[in-house]
């Protein structure tokens, strides 16, 4: 791959499911920036510029609706794609974390790896901050 | 023009031209020559040119075309092709034009076609036909004028007198249809009762035959067989095709003819009454008087009944007093009243009481004559007239007439009658007063007569014998039973001579008795002979007979027969012993007594029961002994001193026994009237102890019952079938904050207030109670429910309703509830803890899906490893599943289910899930067929709530249906609503199972037996997403049909 590789944060607090994205992503050809709970994530997103965000909710320290407001509040970072990656289905959360934009929105249980891919490969593919109906 | 001249003509064409104009222009009809193909004319003669005012040299410029009106010419050209095939050209009336644009009417005939000059040419004769056209329409004129005229015109052969025309109104006038009467004998119009018709015939013929014309009035019969009067105007004329002919006219005079005849008649009438009037001022007997005034009006009027009715207050009937006609026998059994029965609600009774005359104008129908209507009939009456005879406001009676033919009594007729009772009624006034003082006499007459009447009809026996015990008299009933036809028969003859001889020195000793003494023996009984040798019982009395010094001079008796009432006395003696010894039978104690309360008859069981014997009875035994203290003033009051009714009374006391023990009784009794007219008391006494026992037992029972229910935490209302509150608890009072007095009888609606989670309020026709009483659901809670108490206290409640059910109907409902506050807490506690769990759990699953997903891309794993691994894998998927679906069903039952509506196309939906569940349908080689009944446009609903509902279905579908079956897919469309339907081949739901369906973790009891998979929770989650999306989802399943799902989307 001539160009170079597009950098993808995931902020995920379990460590399996970290390795495991991690892992695939990295197959996939990303650059990966790991984050295991929201307070590093949001430092590492404003220090590494990752082009793409895999975030999780419950995360310990900060929660991921939290750092993806935080984020969010940086000039550079508002056209940032997050895609949501979690297990809460429903609630105020989630609510809240659409309004602050994001790409879409996965329960990881209904999402094998190889799609998890897919969407982020086609996320990154149209670029910028697009809000979504979902 | 005969057919010789033509061909004369044609042959010797040279000469033609010539003979041509010589010939044709002396022919006073019009002739042409025409060119057959251009159909111009080659020639004139003066007589053509002279019709349609143009010059020769004119005519020789013009076409066919130039002498008939533009509508005819197509005809005309018709008749030209024709020609030309060879057909001989003739026709009548055909429109001429003249230069001047006038029409007249030709008749045309042609040639055929001949050479002359080398072209076909026809020659044409026109005759002006222009006055008989005018005729002919004249005609048509006339016959439509007759058609239209107002009087009925026939037209008859007067040798044969059979009709040959009508017009409509003649039919009309008859009653025929149209040519009904043509060719029928005119006399068939004559009605029988007028003259005859060789008469009539006779009688029209000869001033026909003198003057040509005749006029008169005709009495006409009808088709139908209904008369009337006509004027008739006929008159003859010879006809050149029929030969002599009659012309009538005929106008209904039927009104006019009963006006004459009315005038006639009023006539009559008054002639009658003055007949009557005459006889009114001669008579002074009021019987004649009645008598005369009927038969004159019968003789002036012909009625066939007149009749004269005095009436009497006491019996309310109208007496019949005279009358006259031949139908006089009516008058015998007739009855008539003023009263109100069916009797009083005729013409007469009517009269009387509404003081006016009344016809009745048709027997036969006159619903109030009914009565009398059959017999009326068989006298041949049919209409009756009634008119009151009375003087001021004193009301002697009626007069009253009939006739043989309906309505026959006009206003007139009935106003005269009126007057002339009128005239009756003051004439019995001055009769009446005149005979008041002889009435006076009669009666003092009558009076003694009457006292003869009473004396000779009395049951007693009266008799008088002299000093010498010698008959001086005797009543009639005391003369036969003597054997004497005649009371006269008696005087001078002694007891000896008399029918009970036997007895004779029996009797005769008494009257000695009474004469020596003095002394009346009165009131005795003695035996009597009778004349039929009988023996009697006789209650005789006997008084000395005194003359105004006082001697007695003889001996009165009296003697009344009582063979009969000793019989009776005997009778009723049998009786009682048989009453006697029959309650000695009975199980309870029979006792009479007389009026001061002292038993005069108790039984053996009335002795066993209160401890007494005979000895004690015969001492004397008083009711009052019988019955304990306490009640002793109640039970006086009540049986002693009581109103003394004829039915059966009772009432319950304390009954006390000789030894001073109590029990209780129920004492039923009737009052009797004894021989001396004495009343007495009859009764029995029912021993109630058990009874009694077995009510107290109730009433503890009753207790306890209430005691329960009222000690029961849950509330409890219970409605009738009224939906009335009949019953409230106190745990149900304390609840909702209302007394018992405040809930009794009043609607539950009023008491349960009930709201949703959000505080609207719920219909109560939505209620379980509601159901319950008309459906006989039984409900338990399903939806939040709160109630609202008095105080406006809000509380969740759970609650069971069920109808109460006796001999299969519903004769009320019963609610029992309680305040689920804390359940509700619990329950969201529940719904929290699930939820965060199903996160939790979800973690785990997500890494092991992860893994093996990343294991099965693996390569290097033995068959048997792949194979394991998509089982791990598969189970991983189910369990998310159920996971999955937990969650749902905390999100339902928090009422948090999201829903984010978008325009979107079912269609495109359908095919989704269709293309999802293919996977699974597949393995059981399932089909999916989808069918769009409907056109679809883009409906407003959340897409994934859809999705997931169809999902389920069809994934249900696949599981319950069996291998190789095909699943149907189905939209419709109904109202605002899109309604997709799932069917499938699986097992019916069972009945008992039909109303669960939708509920959370059922399985069908027979699913459960099989292998079948599944949470449960699918259908539950399936009606919370339909509901969410604005549809309602139902189902219907049957062993034959399948099961087939439906749910509703809004268009």
């Amino acid at each position: 791959m001539s160009e170079k590789k597009k950098k993808i944060l995931i902020a995920e607090d379990d460590s399996m499911l970290l390795d495991i994205l991690s892992d695939k992503l990295s197959k996939s050809g990303f650059e990966v920036i790991e984050a295991n709970n929201g307070e590093v994530a949001l430092h590492k997103a404003l220090t590494l510029h990752p082009d793409l965000i895999l975030l999780d909710i419950l995360m310990p320290k900060m929660d991921g609706v939290t750092m993806l407001k935080k984020l969010r509040e940086k000039k550079e970072y508002v056209a940032t794609p997050v895609i949501i990656l979690t297990n809460v289905s429903y609630g105020e959360q989630i609510d809240e974390a659409i309004k602050h934009g994001v790409q879409d929105f996965l329960i990881k249980t209904n999402w094998k790896l190889d799609d998890v891919v897919k969407k982020v490969k086609q996320k990154l593919a149209m670029g910028g901050l697009k809000d979504e109906n979902f | 023009m005969g057919k010789g001249d033509w061909q004369k003509i044609m042959e010797n064409e040279q000469e033609a031209e010539k003979n041509f104009l010589t010939f044709f222009d002396k022919v006073s009809d019009g002739v042409v020559l025409v060119e057959l193909r251009t159909k111009k004319f080659r020639y004139g003669n003066k007589a053509m040119c002279r019709m349609l005012g143009v010059s020769p040299r004119d005519f020789k410029n013009m076409s066919v075309a130039d002498i008939h009106p533009r509508k005819d010419l197509p005809f005309v050209f018709d008749q030209f092709d024709k020609l030309a095939k060879g057909k001989i050209f003739l026709a009548k009336s055909i429109p001429v034009k003249r230069k001047n644009k006038s029409i007249f009417f030709a008749d045309i005939t042609t040639s055929l076609p001949v050479a002359l000059g080398g072209k076909n040419c026809l020659l044409g004769i026109f005759r002006d036909v222009s006055g008989r056209k005018r005729e002919e329409e004249n005609l048509l004129f006339i016959r439509e004028i007759i058609n239209n005229l107002g009087e009925g015109v026939v037209v008859a052969n007067a040798a044969t007198a059979k009709i040959i025309l009508v017009n409509p109104k003649f039919n009309r006038l008859f009653g025929y249809k149209k040519d009904e009467l043509v060719g029928r004998d005119v006399s068939m119009l004559n009605a029988p009762n007028g003259k005859s018709r060789e008469e009539i015939s006779r009688q029209i013929q000869a001033t026909l035959n003198r003057r040509g014309v005749w006029q008169g009035e005709v009495y006409n019969k009808r088709k139908d067989g209904s008369c009337f009067w006509c004027s008739a105007n006929v008159s003859t004329y010879v006809h050149p095709r029929f030969g002599k002919i009659w012309i009538g006219t005929h106008a209904d005079i039927t009104k006019h003819k009963e006006n004459e005849n009315r005038v006639a008649h009023l006539n009559e009438v008054l002639l009658a009454m003055r007949s009557v009037n005459k006889i009114i001022a001669r008579e002074r007997n009021p019987q004649l008087l009645l008598s005369a005034a009927c038969k004159s009006l019968v003789s002036a009027r012909g009625y066939p009944l007149a009749w004269m009715g005095m009436i009497k207050t006491d019996d309310k009937l109208v007496h019949p007093m005279a009358g006259a006609g031949e139908g006089l026998i009516f008058l015998k059994k007739l009855k008539v009243t003023w009263d109100n029965s069916e009797f009083g609600k005729g013409p007469t009774g009517t009269a009387i009481r509404s003081r006016r005359p009344i016809t009745c104008s048709d027997i036969a129908t006159d619903p109030s004559y009914a009565p009398w209507r059959a017999r009326a009939k068989k006298f041949g009456f049919a209409s009756s007239a009634v008119a009151l005879i009375a003087y001021g406001k004193k009301i002697f009676g009626t007069i009253n007439v009939y006739s043989g033919q309906k309505a026959f009594f006009d206003k007139e007729e009935l106003s005269l009658l009126a007057e002339l009772a009128s005239d009756l009624g003051l004439a019995l006034q001055s009769i009446d007063e005149q005979s008041e003082h002889r009435a006076d006499e009669e009666k003092l007459f009558q009076s003694r007569q009457m006292l003869e009447s009473i004396f000779d009809n009395i049951p007693e026996r009266v008799f008088w014998k002299s000093d010498k015990l010698v008959y001086l008299g005797a009543n009639a009933a005391a003369a036969r039973d003597a054997g004497f036809e005649e009371p006269d028969e008696l005087i001078g003859k002694t007891d000896y001579q008399m029918a009970w001889k036997k007895m004779a020195n029996s009797y005769r000793a008494d009257d000695r008795k009474v004469m020596a003494s003095g002394i009346p023996k009165l009131n005795y009984e003695e035996p009597l002979i009778k004349s039929d040798g009988s023996r009697a019982w006789v209650n005789t009395n006997k008084v000395p007979l005194r003359d105004k010094s006082g001697k007695i001079f003889g001996v009165l008796g009296t003697y009344e027969d009582i063979t009969d009432r000793k019989q009776t006395e005997e009778d009723l003696r049998k009786s009682q012993e048989r009453f006697k010894n029959f309650s000695n039978l009975l199980p309870q104690t029979v006792f009479e007594m007389d009026k001061k309360g002292k038993l005069t008859f108790i039984n053996h069981i009335g002795y066993k029961t209160f401890g007494y014997n005979e000895k004690d009875f015969s001492q004397g035994i008083y009711l009052l002994q019988l019955i304990a203290p306490a009640d002793r003033k109640r039970a006086g009051k009540k049986i002693l001193a009581g109103k003394k009714r004829k039915k059966i009374e009772s009432g319950e006391y304390a009954a006390l026994k000789k030894d001073g023990s109590t029990f209780p009784v129920i004492i039923y009794y009737n009052y009797t009237t004894q021989n001396d007219g004495h009343f007495g008391v009859r009764g029995s006494l029912f021993d109630i102890t058990d009874i009694k026992q077995a009510e107290i037992k109730l009433k503890e029972t009753a207790a306890k019952d209430e005691a329960l229910l009222s000690s029961i935490a849950d509330g409890v209302i219970a409605v009738d079938r009224e939906a009335k509150i009949i019953l409230i608890n106190e745990a149900a009072k304390k609840l909702l904050g209302y007394s018992e007095k405040e809930a009794l009888g009043k609607n539950w609606y009023e008491i349960l207030k009930k709201q949703d989670e959000k505080g609207n309020e719920i219909l109560h026709e939505k209620s379980e109670f509601e159901a319950a009483l008309t459906e006989k659901t039984v409900s338990a809670a399903i939806t939040p429910h709160y109630y609202v108490g008095k105080h406006g206290k809000r509380f969740p409640v759970a609650r069971a309703v069920s109808p109460v059910i006796s001999g299969g109907k519903i004769i009320g409902a019963i609610n029992v509830f309680h305040d689920a506050t804390v359940e509700k807490e619990l329950d969201r506690a529940k719904t929290d803890f699930l939820s965060l769990a199903s996160h939790q759990l979800r973690t785990p699953l997500s890494a092991m899906k992860w893994i093996m997903e990343i294991l099965m891309q693996n390569r290097g794993f033995t068959i048997k490893q792949e194979e394991y691994i998509g089982d791990l894998y598969r189970s991983n998927e189910r369990l998310i599943g159920l996971v999955n679906a937990l969650l749902d069903v905390t999100r339902i039952q928090a009422g948090k289910l999201p829903v984010s509506k978008k325009s979107v196309r079912i269609d495109k939906l359908i095919a989704q899930a269709e293309e999802t569940g293919k996977a699974a349908a597949d393995k059981k080689g399932q089909k999916i067929k989808v069918a769009i009944n409907t056109k679809i446009r883009p409906a407003i609903i959340d897409p994934l709530l859809f999705s997931e509902a169809l999902g389920n279905l069809l994934n249900n579908a696949s599981t319950y249906s069996p291998d190789k079956s095909q699943i149907d897919i189905a939209v419709d469309a109904f109202g605002g609503s899109y309604i997709i339907s799932v069917h499938n081949l699986g097992p019916a739901i069972p009945r008992s199972e039909q109303q669960k369906i939708f509920t959370q973790f059922y399985r069908g009891s027979n699913a459960q037996d099989s292998s079948y998979i599944g949470s449960g929770l699918g259908l539950f989650i399936t009606k919370a997403v339909v509901e969410a999306n604005g549809g309602s989802i139902w189902f219907e399943s049957t062993a034959e049909r399948g099961t087939t799902l439906f749910f509703t989307v809004p268009k």
